[in-house]
């Protein structure tokens, strides 16, 4: 055989190979292990506006351009919501790739207004993690984003002078990618070694 | 006749000193003790524990008291198609020869309404009180 003939062999052998392994790497479907990609499913969130732990606005442009992680919960839950924020902030922690934990925003959107006020807020995801953002709104605007994900709460109160109270409310983190689309969503119990894969998936292939 | 009256006597010490050792003995093994610190704004804490019971018979705690707080009750996280919510233990059974542990997302104590800045590092004493009404103290420390 020509020694031509042996460089052409093998560089076609080194495409097929290469090819085969993109294909295999970007376009099978991303199977999660700790969560639900949404995949092609991925769909648009409507337009709401809340306010952030500044007291600004907050609404789909404010999470244009990067992946979001939103946990619904309230500041006087003493064990599931600390517990979940605690989560997050060690989660990120164990991404490896800098980029792939700097691409990821977590957002704790209060379920309870009358209680959380945007300095209660801001406080509390800060103790977390300073990059965290803490958003709430009135029960319409709130319902218009809950509504959208499928996310349910409900405040265990008799009136709304009443100030102690529980409020029940969904485990699930939602993801949205950076188009500001419901991508996906991890259910609990938190496996935060599987979460931090599972986005690292997720991110370096998108 | 006095042979009766000693081996009463005897009957009713031993009676007094077993009901003694019930009430000042830890009935229950308590390790891992600790609160979740929190922002002084939040008004709330959660506590947690390893509690063994290595007698033959369960013990019911009914009720917790600490210096700290202005009420403490025993609640548990559940989450059911989808939701989570919080429901109250009375009495929290810790049956003979089992272990049970606070933990977070599970069972927890729901601190209320802490009296003094908290910080990571403080110990707080509570005091479980059993259904028979004897009581344990226990040291908890708070974590970040």
């Amino acid at each position: 055989m020509k020694k031509s003939t042996i460089v052409i062999i093998t560089i076609l052998s080194l495409g097929v190979g290469f090819t085969t392994a993109w294909v295999a790497r970007n376009l099978q479907p991303i199977q999660l292990e700790a969560g639900l990609w949404l995949g092609d499913n991925a769909r648009a969130l409507p337009d709401f506006e809340l306010i952030n732990h500044d007291g600004e606005s907050f609404n789909r442009s404010s999470m244009q351009g990067k992946w979001h992680l939103l946990f619904f919960g309230y500041t006087h839950c003493p064990d599931f919501c600390p517990a979940s924020l605690q989560a997050m902030a060690d989660m990120l922690k164990l991404i490896d790739d800098s980029d792939v934990s700097g691409a990821i925003q977590v957002v704790f959107v209060s379920v309870d207004p009358d209680r959380d006020t945007p300095e209660i807020l801001k406080n509390y995801v800060q103790y977390f993690n300073p990059e965290f953002i803490g958003v709430t709104g009135t029960e319409q605007n709130l319902n218009v984003l809950t509504k959208s994900i499928g996310i349910r709460y409900f405040l265990d109160r008799e009136n709304p002078e009443q100030t102690s109270y529980l409020v029940s409310h969904s485990s699930a983190l939602i993801l949205l990618n950076p188009a500001v689309e419901f991508a996906g969503l991890f259910r609990a119990p938190q496996n935060i070694q599987a979460i931090a894969d599972d986005l690292t998936k997720i991110i370096e292939r998108n | 006749m006095i042979n009766r009256h000693i081996k009463l006597s005897a009957s009713l010490s031993l009676v007094l000193v077993m009901l003694a050792l019930r009430v000042n003995a830890a009935p229950l093994n308590i390790t891992d003790a600790w609160i979740k610190n929190l922002p002084p704004s939040v008004p709330m804490r959660a506590g947690y524990m390893q509690i063994e019971n290595n007698s033959d018979i369960p013990y019911r705690i009914t009720g917790i008291e600490s210096e700290v707080f202005t009420a403490i009750d025993i609640h548990e996280s559940i989450e059911k198609n989808g939701m989570m919510s919080m429901q109250p233990i009375s009495p929290l059974v810790i049956e003979a020869d089992t272990a049970v542990k606070l933990a977070p997302g599970g069972i927890h104590l729901m601190m209320m309404g802490p009296k003094q800045m908290l910080k990571p590092g403080d110990r707080v004493n509570i005091s479980l009180k059993y259904d028979d009404g004897s009581t344990q103290t226990l040291q908890m420390t708070v974590r970040k």
